[in-house]
């Protein structure tokens, strides 16, 4: 029996430390490690103690590309502590921030990180000497999300304008309506984006995945809803501790999620298209019906369209708040503490991310757990990955590791907020 | 009056927050305060795409950032960035951001550079929370405030 093995110093283009052991002996895959190596960040012991309106801005340091998703979810789980609604003109404005941060985080792993890996280049640098148009479209795309975040959020990363009861400053109505024309622009420019990658060739790939996202009765879920799955899965946010749970394994600082049944969940933009794609806006709709994505799809490699009629969604619902928006009177709602504890998810660009806290009587934290979206897509890439190897022994060994980096970018991995670089090594023992 | 695009750009790139990747800005504004109307100054985060828009039409732009540490820290490398390229590795953002280097290769492909982009980056020490540069840092910006003047002046 030959043995070959292949080892890839650094896999690019994903966020964090990390690598992957492929174990392959004759014509089998017998293993998949997905191994994270960069320490764990102790962001939740470091909590305990602290007063809970700290929370969002603390875990919004967790990342720099999603960290609304650690400011929504700690605000959300605070404010379900203390028995707060955040309504009307400020829940507006926060998932118009979120938008902001749905458009910057697609559009940069769309055509910066994965995009390469589909038309061959190394890295976006090289991709540009021939596509400049398509990245130039990129980065204007981009930068209106990123100035979405500074408006609402107060600076493009690590937003510092967002509280619990709802936000520091607000910005004025006219600030909003500045961006109509750049939202109108971009919402062509995302639609075009879904044609122009629907003409791509995808890898022949399916698997029958758990897809779990929010959903909402009336929108497409970003900040509330229930946790709903494409197998039967219906629990509210206060429940996710009994459908998941997370544990350490020997080769991983990130403890990985799972269903407490040991199945492993896909979380993410497919995910999202499975669950709701009765809600998608209507361009949304139109651009998912498009391109076959209307209840999502089996193909991982095809979460790169997904990610593009997301973008589509996050174009058309920023406009619609843009237009619509009624300044509320007050930035925020007045908040005082109580002793509870009180959870929060919200639909990060990459997945679920859920917050779990408890307080004392005088807001303090007593505990606090956090699960990133990369936590529980670990388990589920180290399956795609046996998968993909094994439909691709054939290849060479460059091929094959360009293909399960590729797999590994389906999940737009974020390896710092879940542990928080990536080694590939392939042995065909 | 000098049209505004012919006016020297100075970028100040980094979080002032983050104790020495704060000298980006650190070096702007005294540059700014020294060199009055006769520049352009904005302080950035680092972001590649808002830098590239940032210096749309500008003919000049000198931009500032730390480094990331090597073990000398206060190290000045001044790279003539319009002319060569930039070792991604001195500005590193991170692997999950579109930073300096890959702003800068990217508007050379595009064709998006500035006819004159001068980087400076000054290896940081202290990147942990809190304002203000460090001791060595301070220091050695310092120490450069009197040639950048020098050079600026003669750019303008």
């Amino acid at each position: 029996m030959s043995r070959r093995t292949i080892a890839v110093d650094t896999l690019a283009r994903v966020e964090g430390e990390g690598a992957l052991d492929l174990v392959i002996r004759g014509d089998r895959v017998e293993k998949a490690d997905f191994r994270i190596f960069e320490p764990p960040r102790f962001f939740e012991a470091f909590l305990r103690g602290r007063d809970f309106r700290e929370a969002p801005d603390i875990t919004a340091r967790i990342c720099g590309i999603c960290p609304v998703a650690y400011l929504m979810g700690a605000c959300h789980a605070m404010e379900s502590i203390c028995g707060v609604n955040v309504d009307g003109g400020l829940r507006e404005l926060r998932r118009l921030l979120y938008c902001g941060e749905w458009i910057e985080s697609h559009v940069l792993h769309m055509f910066m990180l994965h995009l390469p890996d589909f038309l061959g280049y190394e890295d976006s640098i090289a991709m540009a000497k021939e596509h400049g148009e398509l990245v130039q479209r990129g980065l204007r795309m981009k930068k209106i999300g990123n100035a979405l975040m500074t408006l609402t959020g107060g600076r493009e990363i690590h937003p510092v304008n967002v509280k619990v009861g709802g936000f520091y400053r607000l910005p004025e109505k006219s600030e909003l309506a500045a961006f109509v024309d750049d939202l109108a622009w971009g919402l062509e420019a995302a639609e075009q984006t879904v044609a122009d990658l629907a003409k791509l060739d995808f890898p022949e790939f399916e698997h029958d995945y758990h897809f779990l996202a929010l959903r909402h009765p009336d929108e497409y879920a970003i900040t509330e809803g229930r946790l709903v799955s494409n197998k039967g899965v219906d629990v509210s946010i206060p429940e996710y501790d009994d459908i998941l749970t997370e544990h350490h394994v020997a080769h991983s600082n990130s403890l990985q999620s799972e269903f407490l049944d040991g199945e492993r969940a896909h979380l993410g933009p497919l995910a999202r298209l499975a669950i709701n794609s009765d809600r998608l806006t209507p361009r949304a709709l139109k651009a998912a019906e498009s391109v076959g994505l209307v209840g999502g799809s089996k193909n991982p490699f095809r979460s790169l369209l997904a990610r593009a009629v997301e973008t589509v969604f996050a174009f058309e619902e920023s406009l619609r708040i843009v237009e619509s928006w009624q300044r509320p009177d007050a930035p925020a709602v007045d908040v005082t503490p109580r002793a509870g504890t009180g959870s929060g998810c919200t639909e990060a660009p990459r997945g679920l991310c859920y917050h779990r806290y408890s307080l004392d009587d005088e807001g303090l934290i007593t505990d606090a757990k956090i699960v990133a979206p990369t936590s529980v897509n670990q388990r589920i890439i180290e399956s795609d990955l046996m998968h993909v190897a094994q439909a691709n022994l054939d290849l060479d060994d460059e091929a094959l590791k360009w293909r399960c980096e590729q797999a590994i970018r389906n999940y737009d991995p974020c390896i710092s907020c879940s542990a928080h670089f990536l080694k590939l090594t392939i042995d065909r023992g | 009056m000098t049209h505004p695009l012919h006016t020297p750009l100075l970028i100040g790139a980094g979080n002032r927050w983050r104790r020495d990747d704060g000298v980006g800005a650190w070096l702007v504004e005294r540059l700014g305060v020294r060199l009055g109307t006769a520049v352009e100054t904005r302080l950035l985060s680092g972001e590649g795409a808002g830098l590239i828009d940032a210096w749309q039409g500008h003919a000049t732009v000198w931009l500032f950032d730390a480094a990331a540490p090597s073990g000398r820290p206060g190290r000045v490398t001044r790279i003539a960035a319009h002319a060569q390229p930039v070792p991604a590795e001195l500005c590193h953002h991170s692997t999950h951001r579109f930073g300096v280097g890959e702003a800068i290769e990217m508007a050379r492909v595009l064709g998006q550079l500035p006819e004159r982009l001068e980087l400076v980056a000054v290896e940081g020490l202290d990147f942990g929370e809190g304002e203000g540069l460090s001791e060595v840092l301070e220091r050695a910006a310092e120490m450069q405030l009197d040639e950048l003047e020098a050079l600026l002046r003669g750019a303008v």
